[in-house]
Order: C-alpha cells, then structure tokens, then sequence
C-alpha cells in the first residue's frame, strides 16, 4: 500500500509541477497598438531576429519614419534580441534523472524561457529597456536532443511579433525615450 | 527510498528560476524599522557603486545590479534617490562594494556587500556589511542575483536608519532644509587622484562657459577643467546625448575664445586643423594640433549635422575645436572610425576618417540654451588661429 502511495505521490507531483509552470507563465497575445502623433525618428535597427517578416511587421505599424539596418549613423538605434534558455528546476532535474535511470527510455521534461530583449540607444547608450518572455515546456529524448542547435519554433515566431504592440505601447509610455524622440525633432525637423 | 527520492523533488521545486524584484516592499529583511522611524524619509539620497577590479579572479564585481537595486530600495526609503552625479544634491550619500563568487557545490553565487555612509559634509556615519546569496541559480540567473542584492542592501539601509535613529534623522532633516552644512566636494568624496577619463573643451565665451563632446562627460561625478596646467572645477551646465555636445561651465574668465562665421556652411576640402589633448598619461600636457581637410560633408550614414574631416584625431580628442585657417571654428570633434572594427569586418583600416559636429548643429544648441557666442567675419592668418586655438582649449577631467 505504501508502494502505491509513494508511487502515486511522485507522479502527482510531477504531473502538477509541470503544468503549474506553464499557466503561471503563459503569455497572452500582444495588445494592439495604433501610432497616434507624430510619427518617431528614423532609427539604427539591430536583430538576431533573421525572418523578414518581423521588420516588415514592425515597420507595418508605421511609428517610426524608417528603421534601417545600415544607417549606423542614426543616433538612435533599437536592437532587439532574442534567445532561449533553459531552466534549472526540479521538472528538469527528476526527469534527467529518471531518463538517465532508464537508459533514455523516458524523455527529458524541460522548462525552457523564450525571452525577447528590446533596447533604445543614443548614441550608443541605452536609455531603455524592455523584456518579453515565454516560457514553455519540451521533451526531449537524451539520445537525441540538440542542445546548441536550436532553431526558433512557430510559436516562438509568433511571440516574437506579438512583442512588437507591447513594445511600442511601453515605448509610448517610456518618458526618457519620448524627450529624446521629442529632442531629434527639435534639432532635426 | 521513496521518500528521499520525494524529498529530493521538493527541494528541486525551490530552484526555479527567479523573477527580479519590483517592488521594495517586496523584499523581506531579517532587520526591521525600529524607533518609530517611518518610510520614505523625507530627505534626498545619493549612491555610488564601486567600479574597482576585484583582486581575486574568481571574483566579479556586479556593478549595473548593485546599482539597479540599490535604486529600487532607496526609491522606496528616501524622498528622492538617484546615482551620484556632478549635479548630485543629497543629504546622505551610500557608497557600496560588491564582491561575489561562484559558489561551485550548491550554486548560486555568493555576495559580499559593503555600505558606507556619509553625511553631506563629507563625514562617515555608517560603515556595514552584509552577505547574500542567489540561492540555487544558475550561473547565468543575474536576475536571482539583483534580488539577492536588493535583500542585501534593504538590509543595510534599514541598519543605517535604525543605527541613526529617529532623533538624528528628524536633526538632519531640519538641518538639510535649512541648509545648515554645504555639500563636499565630490572629488574629496571620492578621493581621486588621477581623472577616470579626459577628453577636450574649448571656451565658447569669456565667462568660463566650455563646449565640448557630451560623451566626454558622461557618467562623471566630478568635472575639472585642465587649462595652461590649472585644474579649474567645473559643473555641467547643459548636455545633449542625442547630439553628443555638451557646455561646462567654470569660474576661469578668459579672453580667448572660439569664435564662429556667420552662415557657415563646411566647404568640402577647406583646410582645417584640430586643437586638442589626446592620449592623455602618455603624451605631455600641451595641447597637440593636427591639419587636414574637411573630406566630406556628410557623416556615417543616416547621420546629420555631421561632417568628415582628415586632420589626424586620437582617444581624448573628442570635444575638440575643429577650426579653419583662417582662425573660425567649423565643428567640434566627436569620433573615428573604430580601426579594429574596420580591420575586423573589412580587412582593411580606415585612413583619418574622423567626424565632427557641424557648426549648424553647434548653434542651434547653443541658441536653444541661451548659450552666448561670438560671431566674426574678418580672418586671420593661420599663425595666429593656431596660438589662439591653443589659448581656447582645455583638456576635461572625468572622475567617476
């Protein structure tokens, strides 16, 4: 009987953990954004981001007056970056272990964060920083999970252009980054 | 069996990953307010986070998360907080020291942090330390380790406040507002010797007011201006990061001046050469000048009131006065093509391919500031431009 229960404790444990972290952490699709004023100036525009579609998107809500990836001479410059890291937690951990016990019979359960990073520089400066983050669980097999050469996943892709109305909403509310957009005009109409 | 393989799970549970701390209230200390001191005390704060190498190699110093988290719990203490600056005015200033080190059994790493304080006269009235731990994260988990920071130094300022008392705080209260004590010197506060970094200024008028590159100055708690081997104190009158220029301003009443053509326009080609004190610790302190032509009229691209020029520009030339032979000044220098990234990404270097801002730009500054300059028409040969340039230009003194 205490076999069973024990047996019993372990799973439920497992089986809560896992999907306690993924509602804790879900995120919701990007609000939506509307540029309203005068429109922002002309900026550097850095990403490790390599699908097109992503500038375009984030041209198509028209705040900025161009966002060029070569005109290093803007004073402002926007680098947006995106990355993955895994979490060390106890899903990961117990089913490392139960994957190494098992000779990689059962998977590995892992917890991995999909973060996307937006700074604004001046003049190389950041001024502000933003930071969107997803967080999902995989499974991977030991014998053939590839750590270092991951490629970004649908739904990350779609993530990653639901940051882009979070992003200008912050921007629109960041007080530091409206002066310098205010100042350029200033000097600069 | 089962049950330490239960235990085992629990005690992973507690790793995750962590989220960095919003709020100050959110950050439990073992030490709590005691005397009847309530938060925020109504006076301002200033910090400043030790930028020393740690000696051991093992060790780092987290500079960015010291300072980040010291401001969200002194945000939350004091009136007003904000991170020592020239133009800083405060009634006690926190100067902290963080040493952490990997902790290579149980992970996480492990903090050592160091508070001094110091009233507005200059006098240490606090001395404290306190160790916190990232526990359990990985080693890359820098948002575990702002949090643990943020408990470190509520810690400390909550000891601070209870070692001062309700009784001193109320005294230094009334004595701020009634501005009994003046403020120190920062560079005394600091106790610097040597200038963290220089670069060049050149005096826009005969009041003591000096342009120059707004990144020279930046970061800096405490300015001197450095002319004909006097260090002149000076204080940042106004600053614009967009457009990188910046005018300091000094007691020091000088006669020579830069002075500026009416509706200048850079003349592709002119001849021009470039007042300045660069390299500074390994060349003297005279100021060297360099010759060359205004190449282009135009910046890196996208750039604007920007102008290229071949005269020959080193580290600690930023800020300097771009001026024609004929003695008018053109632009203010403010950078080079970085060589090793040229080298880098093109296999090639870039030759004398320095930028400047132009003088259009410069007086639209000036004019938004309410900044005076002179304007002349009348020229002057190059003897004499370069002996009144050298008379203008002054090498910045950055401590921070």
């Amino acid at each position: 009987m205490n076999q069973y229960l024990m047996n019993a404790l372990i799973v439920v444990t497992l089986g809560l953990f896992i999907p306690l972290a993924n509602a804790a952490n879900e995120d919701q699709p990007g609000n939506d954004y509307k540029h309203t004023g005068k429109q922002y100036p002309p900026v550097f525009f850095v990403t490790n981001v390599e699908d097109e579609t992503y500038k375009e998107k984030l041209k198509s809500y028209k705040a900025f007056v161009d966002i060029n990836s070569k005109a290093s001479g803007h004073p402002i410059a926007i680098r947006v970056l995106m990355g993955h890291s895994n979490k060390q937690n106890a899903t990961s951990f117990s089913t490392a272990m139960l994957s190494a016990s098992t000779l990689g019979l059962i998977p590995i359960v892992s917890n991995t964060e999909f973060k996307v990073h937006y700074d604004v520089f001046v003049q190389g400066k950041s001024i502000a920083k933003f930071k969107y983050q997803m967080d999902a669980t995989e499974v991977n097999n030991i014998w053939t999970a590839n750590k270092y050469d991951r490629e970004t996943k649908p739904s990350e892709q779609i993530f990653i252009e639901h940051t882009i109305p979070k992003f200008l909403n912050e921007l629109q509310n960041s007080n530091e980054v409206q002066l310098i957009f205010n100042e350029y005009w200033e000097y600069f109409e | 069996m089962y049950k330490v393989i239960i235990l085992f799970i629990f005690i992973s549970l507690v790793a995750c990953q962590a989220t960095p701390v919003k709020n100050s209230s959110d950050v439990v200390t073992e030490k709590k307010l005691t005397g009847g001191l309530k938060t925020p005390i109504q006076l301002p704060v200033a910090f400043y986070v030790d930028k020393s190498k740690p000696k051991k190699r093992n060790e780092i110093n987290f500079i960015g998360k010291l300072e980040e988290a010291t401001q969200l719990i002194a945000d939350d203490m004091f009136t007003s907080a904000e991170k020592l600056s020239s133009n800083s005015d405060f009634q006690y200033l926190f100067n902290l020291k963080v040493i952490s080190t990997w902790d290579r059994f149980w992970g996480g790493w492990r903090s050592n942090v160091e508070m001094k304080a110091v009233d507005r006269g200059g006098k240490t009235i606090y001395t404290g330390s306190t160790s916190s731990k990232s526990e359990g994260a990985g080693l890359y988990d820098f948002d575990a380790v702002y949090n643990s920071l943020a408990s470190a130094v509520k810690e400390l300022m909550v000891d601070f406040l209870n070692q001062q008392g309700n009784a001193s705080i109320s005294e230094a209260i009334n004595s701020y507002q009634a501005k009994k004590i003046p403020l120190v010197s920062f560079k005394e506060l600091l106790q610097a010797s040597t200038p963290s970094s220089t670069g060049t200024g050149f005096f826009i008028d005969k009041e003591g007011s000096v342009v120059t590159a707004a990144h020279v100055i930046d970061d800096c708690v405490y300015i001197e201006v450095m002319h004909k081997g006097n260090r002149i104190p000076a204080g940042v009158h106004h600053e614009s990061r967009l457009i990188d220029l910046a005018v300091i301003n000094t007691n020091y009443k000088n006669n020579h001046h830069a002075l500026l053509r009416n509706n200048a326009e850079p003349v592709l080609g002119k001849q021009v050469f470039v007042a300045s004190f660069p390299l500074s610790g390994l060349l003297s302190d005279f100021p060297s000048l360099t010759v060359g032509n205004i190449s282009s009229k135009g910046g890196l691209k996208g750039a604007k009131g920007s102008f290229q020029f071949s005269a020959p520009v080193q580290p600690g030339s930023s800020g300097g006065a771009v001026v024609d032979f004929n003695g008018k000044l053109v632009g203010v220098v403010s950078a080079s093509l970085n060589q090793s990234t040229m080298l880098s990404k093109t296999d090639v270097t870039a030759q004398n391919l320095n930028f400047g801002v132009d003088l259009s730009l410069l007086t639209k500054f000036l004019d938004k500031k309410d900044v005076q300059y002179s304007t002349v028409d009348s020229d002057v040969n190059f003897e004499k431009a370069s002996a009144d340039a050298v008379e203008y230009t002054n090498q910045v003194l950055c401590y921070n």
